[in-house]
């Protein structure tokens, strides 16, 4: 029988409770308790995985704007790991603002994005079904003061170039920590933005990243990349 | 926004300093500027060996080091002002510029913006054969001092920019200055093949080219700095025609890039970015590249030095040729020629040109995937140590006190001594890193080091009564023996003291989800079997589990990476030689060079 969703958790003790409670297991055995199916479909897996764990958790219906928990100031997400414990891929945070982009830092929306953050390792090798994937375990993050230099000269050098009108000459190179790239879901998608000369020119939308080796670090600084050996016959 | 003053202001002439330091704007950009100067600079006084260091990517310390004709002592506050130059003696030498530098105004336009100290010593300087040091800061000269320093210059870089805020705000995060200067070098290494290069990041080699002998030392060069695809996608190229030479690589079209930073082009030894050249080689690759695409290559362009001007422009990335659509049609075909399908000969990478080898060579620094393009290749900053940071170092520093200890025999903890040095780590083979020490080779097992360290950690946590865990990345779901399980949950206060957070899950399966932080890279299995067999071998009897320990780490298996990098092989001999576990034979063997020779029957 499968359980309702929770409510949002009440306070962070309840949220940690939650979230300890889903590491390790695969990630079917949580969506049937929920009374979801596991999609076949493995191509938009990554959303599907992140609206699981929202449901699992009492995640409120978020919005760009809002955290995930937005009571309790905690941004959810999902860290998809392979064999070796290494991030498989840089990790989504926010749109560029590519208009009237004159923000600073301590307002910036990256620097609220993660302030506070749920990070849920999630097993993705290759060849493992994805109802076979188990969760990790939940990490409560808040970028230490050295991550938080890192980020914000990453954003303070990539934000001069965006308000410059120099977007076409930012790369996936750019940045130590964050990059700016063109949102993958949808290359048709356009948006204004102004060039270096001063007009209105349509763009991609881009986002802000975290490159993998940022949160590898974070990873290996936080956790033990356990192996064990098959058992013996 | 400008001001309409009541009274004009008064025209008044700069400031030495003032006029310095605006000058070196257009020469001393970022730290790779400096680099580029220093080097060049080098290149001229026929230096064959270069060594470049550079701390916090150049803002804290350039060093250029070679080993060229060096300057003369009593020319040494000349060669810090501004307009003073060796490489120019008239001005009709302007027309025919053969060396890089010709201006005068590098070295006086860093010392206008950092303090440089200026150390020379002539090559072949007769009865009078010191060294002499003169540092300017901020256009300021001290009279110059003798010096130890062998044949040759070094100028010393410090405190870049620290009196200009308004630069230093310009300048990037240490990766993307750093990330010029490795460009500035990569391309003064392929500019001058004779010439040996090394580049050292805070301490960390990167780059090391050794001089090229052969044509085939030039090609291994290339795909070092290149990239060993870019050369195995390459044709060789060579033809001189009157007075104009080319030879270098190109790019086939399958190897074509989305960015420009495999586009190098040296005239007379100048990497140059100019109009012609660049239409010069898109002409050849027409119709062969993708819309969008770019050509890569290697190419080196020889010419009179009359028939070229290098005086454009301070930064010198462009050149105009006298007879530009000459030279423009001699690119253009030699190119063409080389990729046509029945044209040169392919180059043909070496045999050994992508093998990995256990030398200098394979320094992460220099390994094809850190080469531009490849994302990340590098991590970042510092990469994170397993050892340097592992939780329960700091118990370290008390391990060589007796423990207090409840009960049971425990085997008294031999006295640490830090071994003064554990040698370099000379690479890693198999499942052991060699170590080069004074007259002997070392050679220590990577799993027994990390047993033995585990072993003392865990040892020094347990006698505490606190024992420092880790969350497992993702927690492990293990199938055991229903009694090895039995065993495991009716020795709570075992489990309970090493911290292991375990559940039984199943009649024969548990799931794990933290271990002690000290037994980081263990065999999770074979942590829980060697549990079992020492709660059976304690049967009913109160054993102290601190006593155990040694025999618990003794059957525990840990795992060893194929392929450690260099930091992580001087981070786990480093942290074995603090702990003192380099002593155990399992752990290190040493090799001395006298038994070497003794077996070669040398």
């Amino acid at each position: 029988m499968p359980a309702p969703p929770p409510a949002p958790p009440a306070d962070m003790d309840e949220l940690l409770a939650r979230a300890h409670g889903l590491a390790g297991r695969p990630l079917a055995e949580v969506a049937a308790g929920l009374g979801l199916a596991t999609p076949a479909d493995t191509r938009r897996e990554k959303g599907w995985i992140g609206q699981l764990l929202e449901t699992a958790l009492g995640a409120s219906a978020g919005s760009a704007a809002l955290p995930d928990f937005p009571r309790l100031g905690v941004e959810l997400k999902t860290l998809p790991v392979d064999a070796r414990g290494r991030p498989r891929e840089s990790t989504y945070v926010c749109t560029v603002p590519l208009q009237g982009a004159g923000f600073d830092w301590a307002t910036s929306w990256v620097r609220r994005k993660l302030q506070c953050v749920l990070w849920f390792p999630v097993q993705s090798e290759t060849g493992l079904a994805l109802g076979e994937r188990r969760l990790g375990m939940p990490l409560l993050w808040r970028p230490d003061a050295e991550e938080e230099t890192l980020l914000r000269r990453d954003w303070e050098e990539l934000m001069d170039l965006v308000c410059a009108g120099r977007l076409d000459e930012i790369s996936a190179r750019h940045g130590e920590v964050l990059q700016i790239r063109p949102k993958a879901a949808d290359s048709r998608a356009l948006t204004d933005t102004v060039s270096g000369e001063g007009t209105t020119v349509r763009t991609l939308p881009r986002g802000f990243y975290l490159r993998a080796g940022f949160t590898r670090r974070i990873i290996e600084r936080h956790y033990v990349v356990a192996t064990a050996s098959a058992p013996r016959d | 926004m400008t001001r309409s003053p009541a009274h004009p202001a008064r025209i008044r002439r700069l400031s030495r300093q003032e006029a310095n330091q605006i000058a070196a704007g257009e020469v001393v950009e970022r730290p790779a500027s400096v680099v580029k100067e220093l080097v060049e600079n080098s290149l001229d006084a026929g230096a064959r060996h270069i060594e470049i260091s550079v701390s916090q990517a150049g803002t804290q310390r350039i060093c250029v080091r070679d080993d060229g004709v060096g300057i003369l002592p009593e020319d040494l506050p000349l060669a810090l002002s501004r307009h003073a130059t060796s490489k120019l003696d008239s001005a009709e030498r302007l027309a025919a510029i053969d060396s890089l530098g010709f201006r005068g105004e590098a070295l006086a336009s860093i010392g206008a913006v950092a303090r440089v100290t200026l150390t020379s010593r002539v090559a072949q300087a007769g009865e009078d054969d010191t060294a002499w040091t003169v540092v300017c800061e901020h256009s300021e000269l001290t009279p110059p001092r003798p010096a130890a320093h062998p044949p040759g210059t070094t100028v010393e870089v410090e405190s870049l920019f620290h009196r200009l805020p308004a630069r230093r705000k310009f300048l990037r995060t240490e990766r993307t200055e750093f990330m010029h200067i490795e460009q500035a070098v990569r391309a003064l290494a392929l500019s001058h093949f004779e010439v040996a290069f090394t580049l050292t990041h805070n301490q960390r080699q990167v780059i090391r080219e050794a001089a090229c002998g052969d044509a085939r030392a030039r090609e291994r060069r290339v795909a070092r700095l290149c990239g060993a695809s870019f050369i195995e996608h390459a044709r060789y190229l060579e033809f001189s025609a009157r007075r104009l030479r080319l030879d270098g690589w190109v790019g086939q079209p399958d190897f074509s890039r989305s960015q420009s930073d495999l586009q190098y082009f040296f005239v007379n030894g100048r990497l140059v970015r100019d109009r012609t050249i660049n239409h010069a080689i898109r002409e050849a690759y027409r119709e062969r590249l993708p819309e969008g695409r770019l050509p890569a290559y290697v190419l080196h362009l020889e010419l009179p030095p009359a028939e070229v001007d290098v005086n454009v422009h301070p930064t010198k990335h462009e050149v105009r040729f006298h007879e530009s659509r000459l030279v423009h049609d001699f690119v253009t075909r030699c190119v063409m020629q080389a990729l046509a399908p029945q044209g040169a000969s392919p180059a043909e990478p070496p045999p050994d040109a992508a093998a990995p080898r256990l030398s200098s060579d394979t320094l992460p620094g220099a390994l094809p995937d850190a080469l531009p393009g490849a994302e990340g290749a590098r991590g970042i900053g510092e990469p994170a140590s397993p050892y340097g940071e592992a939780p329960g170092e700091e118990e370290a520093g008390e391990a060589g006190l007796p423990m207090p200890v409840e009960g049971g025999d425990v085997p008294p903890l031999p006295a640490v001594q830090p071994e003064a040095s554990p040698g370099e780590v000379v690479g890693q083979w198999q499942d052991c890193i060699l170590l080069e020490r004074e007259e002997a080779l070392g050679i220590l097992d990577i799993a027994a080091a990390k047993a033995a360290l585990a072993e003392r950690h865990l040892v020094i946590a347990v006698g505490r009564g606190k024992v420092n865990t880790q969350p497992l990345l993702i927690p492990l779901s293990l199938d055991l023996p229903i009694t090895d399980i039995d065993h495991l949950v009716g020795a709570g206060s075992w489990t309970r003291a090493l911290g292991l957070d375990m559940d039984r899950t199943s009649e024969h399966s548990v799931i794990i989800r933290r271990i002690p932080a000290a037994l980081g890279e263990v065999d999770v299995r074979s942590l829980l079997q060697s549990l079992v067999a020492e709660i059976e071998a304690a049967g009913d009897r109160p054993v102290a589990l601190q006593a155990r320990i040694p025999a618990l780490v003794a059957g525990c298996r840990f795992h060893v990476e194929a392929q450690m990098s260099r930091d992580e092989m001087a981070a786990l001999v480093a942290a074995a030689a603090r702990m003192g576990v380099l002593g155990r034979p399992e752990v290190l063997q040493i090799l001395p060079a006298g038994e070497l020779r003794r077996r070669f029957q040398r």
